[in-house]
């Protein structure tokens, strides 16, 4: 059966991996070179395979932490808040994000011409946010 | 013809795009993606807007409007506000955004265009959208074949296809039998009827107004039904593609220059 290079290759890596005493750097190009393959040309390639691999991992570690939060919110509850000016007040404290009294001013303000639904489903994400917060927060370092 | 290209909204897209190293339109996660942004995405009912974004810090909360039930509306809406959450950190913490704002090169606010080429560069990135663009003629199923391999509507598969396709072409949508507003490609060198302009008579967008979704879906139509430009002599004509939308009240016209038409003739002549 005729064999590609890369399976010679294959086979004289994976006897370098097992080989007790490492080999050098110098050493495997010269290995690689034998075989008649660019060095440059096989890390180069293994550079890039490498690359595609972390992305698809980070790909699939995004979608597990999105179907974790998703698994989360699901027990979410929004609290029982019925009253606008409560709600607003709410609001607006969240969303000054420690710019204090006058950003909570200014927030409130903005909320008068906001109809009174669109107040409570803003309220509604408002606490999404902090449960969000609550639940990364054991990962954060 | 071509508006500009907000290059910071293009480069943020390209760089969550690179760094999961999407291969196929399938892998394109917009909402997981928006996650490792800070940005958690809700369905959810909302008054009058597709999307709302409420933001705090490095985090935020995209709603989409939970009465759209189209997947690539959804998606188109997600990468939307997931532009304005990475780009216009500026803006107030809560930003809703209307049906309309998300047409494109719609300029109700001056950040709407750019949430735009960020989405349309997330969902349809420019090399993965070119290599699966047929360099054969222009046809309606080619363009329905992307939108369903990207899960992007109609009008914003067919709005990046005229900006980054390989023909020379301008997608125009037609509401109430008027010109709502039109997009053209970069090399489309003509000048298209204004906005708010009635649409030509004897085009398929105006059977289509006329007469309902029966009307012609594809035509030779004389340019000058769409075009006003004084370069064009009489009995030039372009191809129409019509994407009649029927619950939308609107149709979306593909305007196709053919090569070797007197249109693409007169171009080859151009200094």
């Amino acid at each position: 059966m005729h064999r590609e290079p890369s399976d010679r290759l294959f086979d004289r890596l994976r006897r370098a991996i097992d080989d007790e005493e490492p080999q050098s750097l110098d050493a495997i190009r010269a290995e690689v070179a034998a075989i008649g393959l660019d060095p440059e040309a096989v890390t180069t390639r293994g550079l890039a395979l490498f690359d595609t691999f972390l992305k698809r991992q980070r790909a699939l570690q995004a979608r597990r932490r999105l179907d974790a939060v998703r698994a989360a919110i699901a027990d979410f509850r929004t609290g029982a808040e019925t009253s606008i000016e409560g709600a607003k007040r709410r609001i607006s404290e969240a969303l000054a994000a420690g710019g204090g009294d006058l950003a909570i001013q200014a927030n409130y303000q903005k909320l008068t011409s906001i109809e009174p639904e669109d107040i409570l489903s803003l309220n509604d994400d408002v606490a999404l946010l902090d449960f969000i917060e609550r639940f990364e927060e054991p990962t954060t370092p | 013809m071509n508006q500009i290209v907000s290059r910071a909204a293009v480069g943020a897209a390209r760089r969550i795009v690179s760094s999961f190293g999407v291969a196929d339109p399938s892998e394109i996660d917009v909402e997981a993606w928006a996650y490792e942004q800070g940005a958690v995405v809700t369905n959810a009912p909302l008054r009058g807007a597709s999307g709302r974004l409420v933001r705090r810090g490095g985090r935020g909360i995209i709603r989409v409007d939970s009465s759209i039930t189209l997947e690539g509306q959804k998606r188109f809406c997600v990468a939307h506000e997931l532009g304005h959450f990475l780009l216009h950190a500026r803006r107030e913490p809560i930003a809703a955004c209307e049906p309309e704002t998300m047409l494109f090169w719609y300029r109700a606010r001056p950040d709407e265009p750019e949430a735009n080429e960020f989405a349309a560069e997330l969902l349809m990135p420019e090399d993965l959208f070119r290599s699966r663009c047929s360099r054969g003629p222009l046809t309606l199923e080619g363009i329905e074949a992307l939108a369903a391999d990207f899960r992007t509507t109609l009008t914003a598969t067919a709005a990046r296809y005229v900006e980054i396709g390989p023909h020379v072409c301008a997608l125009v949508v037609s509401r109430a039998g008027q010109i709502h507003w039109f997009r053209a490609g970069g090399d489309f060198r003509f000048r298209l009827r204004s906005n708010r302009t009635p649409v030509g008579s004897v085009t398929c967008a105006a059977d289509f107004f006329k007469r309902g979704v029966t009307g012609k879906q594809v035509d030779d139509v004389p340019a000058t039904e769409w075009l006003e430009d004084g370069r064009i002599e009489p009995g030039w004509t372009l191809r129409e593609l019509l994407v009649p939308m029927p619950s939308y009240g609107s149709a979306l016209s593909l305007l196709w220059i053919v090569p070797g038409s007197a249109l693409d003739r007169f171009e080859d002549d151009e200094p």
